[in-house]
């Protein structure tokens, strides 16, 4: 499947929509007016040659707002018409929450020739003196997908601040907020340059669904009483949640979970972690304590190691020696013919001498 | 504030309905439950709090003020009293265990608790929250068991999309990562 290929009836390369539906509907939340500030909507003329406001929201397959089309020739002019695929996407993003009265603060690019992920960092114009500044400010972090089964997709990973993911205050916006990543239409892989009049076709499907699934969603957070969604991802559990987690797992899911993000990879280190492993592997340490065990081994998890690859050397090493259909009856050595080694005798009550003895 | 009845009892258990007295748990979004003592004691939190609020004598249960639990929404802890009425009527107040006691360590979850389980992902993260909040083990328990059963399919990479984690790791990172779990690449000893 060529670049673009699959946007032009708006599917993705799995056959479904790109636009990935919420599971849960969005509340219906009538944020407050006072605390927002009312949409920038940037009057421009469009083609058919009207001043009316028109924001990316409003554009049309014909009509693509001016304002945003002096910055993409800008961004053109700037990247020498080499315009990436997270850099459209982030001019889209842009100017979608410029329009909702967000700023962009800064942003964050990671490892520029790859350009796997961004995060950019807006505040709302709003001004409100119960609030600080960082309550209502937003992290959006987008990044280039690269599984292979969803090849070129840009994955809006997250549109909350991370300092909401750590406050324990389940709320009714949180559910609006469980799935927050939504996969985005390829329509800019591959060189933008050849791709813009696909681009532009698909502006108006994109923005509305960046409206419903982030902006919205963060005016709703922000002016539901500030109170912030629960949690977006595993890694938002609490350290313990995520330990048990851990100590239920097998060894490899618990190692594939370590190998996702830093905080499980901590909680990976945990020495109840591996004392509840070494214990659920090896009966040997139910009994042994904590005091034992460093004097042994330095830590629990040098012990788990120690002892699994003694295990594994050990099952080796017999599965090596393994002969089948060898030395089932030792002391049979033929038809007929017995050899009884020295001090065992198999059956004592029976003659050994007696064929009919011999199955 | 609208009072909103709990979750019925079982038919099984119209005498201890009968005789338990009842309290009135509060959610985040000031919804309230009521809900017989014995079952919502099945949260070590709530029997915390029910012992703080009674004092030494024998309260006036109708008259006593709301348990708030402001970190729980109204449907999580519709679904948590749910929970802890089945496995009160069927099993009986939990039994104390020490938290490094393996000798019910199993990764089965009943054929009940499997059905009770089948939610969505944010909802599940909710349930083990509040579980870990009210402090209701067996429940956190099936709830861990249930994301733990999913992980054992899934690769680095499928865990992170589903679960939504955001790689923070630097390429230095991730190829330390590699080599600290290199000797169990080979999984031919795990039982």
């Amino acid at each position: 499947m060529e670049p673009g290929e699959d946007t032009l009836n708006g599917m993705s390369p799995m056959g479904q929509s790109p636009f990935v539906a919420l599971p849960l509907p969005i509340p219906s939340i009538s944020y407050s007016e006072e605390i927002f500030l009312r949409p920038i909507v940037t009057p421009s003329a469009g083609k058919d040659g009207s001043t009316a406001p028109r924001s990316l929201l409003e554009c049309t397959e014909q009509a693509v707002p001016e304002t945003f089309q002096r910055a993409w020739e800008l961004l053109l002019e700037a990247k020498n018409g080499n315009i990436g695929v997270l850099d459209g996407f982030q001019l889209v993003m842009d100017t979608l929450m410029w329009e909702e009265g967000f700023v962009k603060l800064r942003e964050e690019g990671d490892q520029e020739c790859s350009e796997n992920i961004r995060r950019s960092h807006y505040t709302h114009r709003c001004n409100c003196p119960n609030l600080t500044r960082d309550d209502y400010s937003c992290t959006v972090i987008f990044s280039r997908a690269d599984m292979a089964r969803l090849p070129k997709q840009i994955m809006l990973q997250s549109a909350v601040a991370p300092a909401f993911r750590v406050k324990p205050h389940p709320t009714c916006p949180s559910l609006s907020l469980m799935a927050s990543r939504y996969w985005i239409s390829n329509a800019y892989s591959g060189n933008l340059r050849t791709n813009i009049v696909e681009m532009y076709r698909n502006l108006p499907k994109l923005a509305i669904q960046l409206k419903e699934n982030v902006v919205f969603k963060l005016k709703a957070i922000i002016a539901h009483g500030l109170e912030p969604p629960v949690l977006v991802g595993l890694d938002s559990l609490p350290l313990d949640v995520l330990e048990r987690i851990f100590i239920r797992s097998s060894l490899q899911s618990a190692v594939s979970l370590a190998k996702t993000c830093s905080r499980a990879r901590s909680v990976f280190g945990l020495e109840n972690v591996w004392r509840t492993m070494a214990r659920r592997e090896f009966d040997r340490f139910n009994t042994v304590s904590d005091e034992k065990v460093r004097e042994e081994y330095g830590s629990w998890r040098q012990a788990f190691i120690h002892n699994w690859k003694t295990r594994r050397t050990a099952l080796h090493t017999r599965t090596l020696s393994f002969q089948p259909y060898t030395n089932i009856y030792p002391w049979i050595n033929g038809p007929g013919q017995v050899v009884r080694p020295v001090g065992y005798m198999p059956f004592p009550n029976l003659n050994p001498f007696d064929e009919d003895n011999f199955f | 504030m609208a009072a909103t009845a709990g979750p019925s009892t079982g038919s099984g258990d119209v005498k201890a309905a009968a005789v338990a007295p009842k309290v009135r748990l509060q959610s985040g979004d000031k919804e309230i439950f009521i809900v017989d003592l014995p079952v919502a004691k099945m949260s070590k939190v709530i029997k915390g709090m029910i012992e703080d609020l009674a004092g030494e004598e024998d309260p006036n249960w109708d008259t006593l003020e709301p348990i708030p639990l402001s970190n729980v929404s109204g449907p999580i802890l519709r679904k948590v009293i749910t929970w802890m009425e089945h496995h009160y009527k069927n099993d009986g107040p939990e039994p104390e265990r020490p938290e490094d006691d393996l000798s019910h360590f199993t990764d089965e979850i009943s054929d009940w608790d499997e059905e009770y389980i089948k939610v969505d992902q944010g909802t599940l993260f909710e349930l083990i929250l509040a579980s870990n909040y009210l402090n209701i083990k067996k429940l956190r328990t099936v709830g861990c068991k249930t994301v733990a059963n999913v992980l054992r399919k899934l690769s680095v990479e499928e865990i992170r999309e589903k679960y939504n984690i955001e790689n923070d790791f630097t390429p230095e990172e991730e190829e330390a990562i590699r080599k600290e779990n290199e000797w169990c690449e080979d999984q031919d000893a795990s039982k």
